[in-house]
């Protein structure tokens, strides 16, 4: 058992499998955006899944059952895009851990002492004769480096009058990829948290009317009036909601709600989303009434010549089609201010009758009656509780303060030796880093410095240097 | 007055011309002789030889030719003027100049001279430049063949404030990923270019990290920026909408191009291919509006 767990962490942390996890992330990301993603709540529903996928197959053809059985349509609540979601979360886990005693150990017992080899081969070496004793030119040099904030441990395991040691800063800096990868844990356990608790729910609520908002809330929001403005193109440049919303009879909010101004209450939020048409309707059957409100007439014809509302009444397995003239479209067959019902069998699909009826007026048909009171305008409401959303901003801070320190401070080590050198000393410092221009600007800097800061030697301190070493020295003057 | 602060979009389309053929000039002139520093200290760095450091920052300043000099001007002088058009056109319309494709393309390319402004005053890299440049006046002029008209914001839009700070990250960032692309084009290039001397492979393959490194977090910022933003008009944030799934991509393409560096060491060709593949997503994202609609359609 501990072998094969030994296993699994070994493969989690495989930073093969980190990079094909995320590689096959961007695959689904581009999918996802590439191929049309079905509505929500269409799949849940059998009949609206099946006019999805056969409004599919003239584009995606004989692929559209593939696509439909992996799940694609559905990518981002697919089990294999999750599978890979949580595959990718317990690599980033698997490798932080595996990499934090590491970064620990190079940040609080950092090697101190190094071999007189190490400042021969270094990435980065540079030697200097300064008048001074060691000590003095250790203490030169420690003075420079402490203007750049480096931290200083002395080597004491040096003899024959050397004195040196080891320099760093940022030292807590690469603790920022274990944030960033914490981060991004918590960010993908906020998509966990946000898909499978709260809710989130479209209120089509009639001006005038209220609406349940359910899920154990208590609240009931009222839209008691709806207004929205258009520039000269006809292109919508405001529409605002006043809603009231109640629990047990009490108003505990009350707010003009726009796209960008949601009212929100005790963890649930309001947002605006859409507005419109809709059709006053009560409908009764058996002598018991079993819808009354308003039907949104959401939908279009393909001709663009109707609107459509649609309803399934409680308990009578028929959906009901409202159909009206769309705004400013004529039709010789329903009048203005007046509708069609369309019944169908939800089982069947099979059209069970048309009833034509003018505002104010019933139709019998299906077992009911329906009766269309009037036109209303409604506003489309989001009613959402999202307990993933905090985390989310959580992760989000944490990855940023992350990545900055990462990048911005990055972990960088020096070692300083300084032995005698005739009446003066000669100053070794070197260091490991990649090759990095950024650190060679500031390693040629930082030399620079303690050689123009040091006192001139006795022959004079502006010698010219051996031709081998004079050079153009553009690191990049190209 | 838009009509006027436009001369100034056209103004600087002209001046990133000339700081291309100015570019061009320095990079393909003769150059001068070696120039002396004096030092005490030898450095050395990798397998190379140990040098002098400069004494004196005059001494390099010395060294900088009046061509360089010029082509430093002129996007200076590029930047100013988008800037100043940015102004005017955020005083006019009193919001961010990011609610249209003109709006954006013009803040795009004012983002990559920016950004590249920083990269060739810190490295002095003209072939990089010459490369941005071409980028940058080839958006600028795609900026001014669309309709600059001023029109209302859909109601979605009408946060100044979010909307300012969502795009300003992403145009900076996609100044920087410009940058690196720029340097891994020339890194691409290094070998069938010969009769400029260029700067060396381990220098461009550097500097095509740092742009990079500069682009992942503000790619990050304007994605949470955008998601906050999000979260406040709709009340989800996020939707696998078009064209945050085409940010997410690029973001995921930095991230992978970061993650193989440090943790496998990419450096060279491969390294270069995906700042390439990086840029080419940004792109992607940037002009998706066109086919992808969604969310995002009007910019």
């Amino acid at each position: 058992m501990r072998e094969l767990a030994a296993w699994v962490y070994r493969i989690l942390r495989s930073k093969v499998l980190g990079a094909l996890v995320i590689l096959a992330m961007a695959v689904f990301a581009l999918l996802g955006t590439l191929i049309t993603q079905e509505p929500p709540g269409s799949a849940a529903d059998p009949a609206a899944h099946a006019a999805f996928l056969a409004s599919m197959q003239p584009r995606y053809g004989g692929w559209t059952a593939v696509l439909d059985v992996l799940g694609i349509f559905n990518l981002w609540s697919s089990p294999i895009f999750l599978g890979v979601t949580v595959l990718l979360g317990l690599s980033i886990i698997a490798c932080t851990v595996h990499r934090l005693p590491q970064l620990w150990k190079r940040a609080t017992k950092p090697r101190v002492h190094v071999t007189e080899k190490f400042f021969e081969r270094a990435q980065y070496r540079a030697s200097l004769r300064l008048p001074m004793t060691p000590q003095a030119g250790l203490d030169h040099v420690g003075a420079e480096l402490r203007r750049k904030f480096y931290r200083q441990l002395t080597d004491d395991r040096l003899d024959d009058g050397a004195v040196g040691m080891y320099a760093d800063r940022f030292r807590w800096g690469p603790f920022g990829t274990a944030i960033a990868h914490a981060a991004m844990v918590v960010i993908l356990a906020a998509f966990g948290i946000s898909a499978f608790t709260g809710f989130d729910d479209t209120l089509d609520v009639a001006v005038g009317q209220s609406v349940e908002v359910g899920h154990g809330t208590g609240l009931t929001v009222t839209a008691t009036s709806f207004k929205d403005s258009y520039d000269e193109m006809g292109r919508p440049t405001d529409y605002v909601s006043h809603l009231v919303i109640e629990r047990d009879g009490q108003v505990v909010a009350e707010q003009d709600v726009r796209v960008n101004e949601p009212l929100r209450v005790d963890g649930t939020a309001f947002h605006q989303t859409s507005y419109g048409i809709a059709a006053g309707l009560r409908i009764e059957r058996l002598g018991e009434t079993v819808f009354e409100g308003a039907v949104p007439l959401k939908w279009q014809s393909n001709d663009g010549r109707y609107a459509i509302g649609k309803i399934i009444p409680r308990g009578s397995g028929i959906e009901v089609l409202v159909v009206t003239p769309a705004s400013g479209a004529t039709d010789a067959n329903i009048a203005p201010g007046s509708a069609v019902f369309e019944l169908y069998d939800v089982d069947t699909d099979e059209k069970l009758d048309v009833l034509p009826v003018e505002q104010g007026e019933s139709a019998e048909g299906g077992g009911m009656t329906l009766t269309f009171e009037r036109e209303l305008r409604y506003t489309g409401i989001i009613a959402r509780q999202d307990p993933g959303a905090a985390w989310m901003w959580v992760g989000s801070t944490l990855l940023v303060l992350g990545m900055c320190m990462t990048f911005m401070a990055r972990h960088r080590r020096l070692w300083v030796r300084v032995t005698p050198d005739g009446d003066g000393s000669l100053i070794q410092i070197a260091s490991a880093e990649k090759l990095d221009t950024t650190f060679e600007r500031h390693f040629r800097g930082l030399i620079e410095r303690i050689d123009a800061t040091a006192p001139a030697s006795d022959d004079g301190g502006d010698e010219k240097p051996p031709a081998e070493a004079m050079h153009d020295k553009e690191l990049i003057d190209a | 007055m838009l009509e006027m602060a436009e001369y100034l979009v056209t103004a600087a389309t002209v001046i990133t011309l000339f700081g291309v053929v100015s570019c061009f000039a320095l990079v393909t002139r003769k150059r001068g002789a070696a120039v002396e520093t004096r030092s005490r200290a030898l450095v050395s760095v990798g397998d190379g030889p140990a040098e002098t450091v400069e004494a004196t920052t005059e001494a390099k300043s010395g060294r900088r030719s009046s061509l360089g000099w010029w082509v430093a001007a002129f996007q200076i002088a590029a930047v100013v003027l988008l800037t100043a058009y940015i102004v005017v056109r955020m005083t006019y319309t009193g919001h961010g100049p990011f609610s249209n494709q003109h709006e954006f393309a013009i803040a795009f390319a004012w983002g990559v001279l920016l950004v590249n402004l920083f990269f060739d005053l810190r490295y002095r890299i003209r072939l990089i430049t010459l490369i941005v440049l071409l980028v940058a006046g080839g958006m600028l002029v795609y900026g001014m063949s669309l309709d600059t008209s001023v029109k209302p914001l859909i109601p979605a839009l009408q946060n100044s404030l979010m909307l300012t700070l969502h795009v300003s990250f992403a145009v900076v960032a996609y100044g920087a990923a410009c940058v690196s692309f720029g340097a891994a084009v020339l890194y691409l290039l290094h070998p069938v270019i010969k009769r400029v001397k260029l700067p060396r492979l381990e220098v461009l393959d550097d500097i095509g990290y740092r742009a990079a490194v500069m682009t992942f977090p503000l790619l990050t910022i304007m994605i949470v920026l955008g998601s906050v933003w999000a979260n406040t008009a709709w009340g989800r944030y996020w939707g696998w909408d078009p064209k945050e799934t085409a940010a997410l991509v690029t973001w995921l393409v930095y991230g992978a191009f970061l993650h193989v560096r440090v943790v496998r060491d990419w450096r060279g060709r491969k390294a270069a291919w995906m700042l390439v593949i990086g840029f080419a997503t940004v792109l992607f994202a940037y002009f998706g509006n066109h086919f992808l609609g969604g969310l995002h359609s009007y910019a």
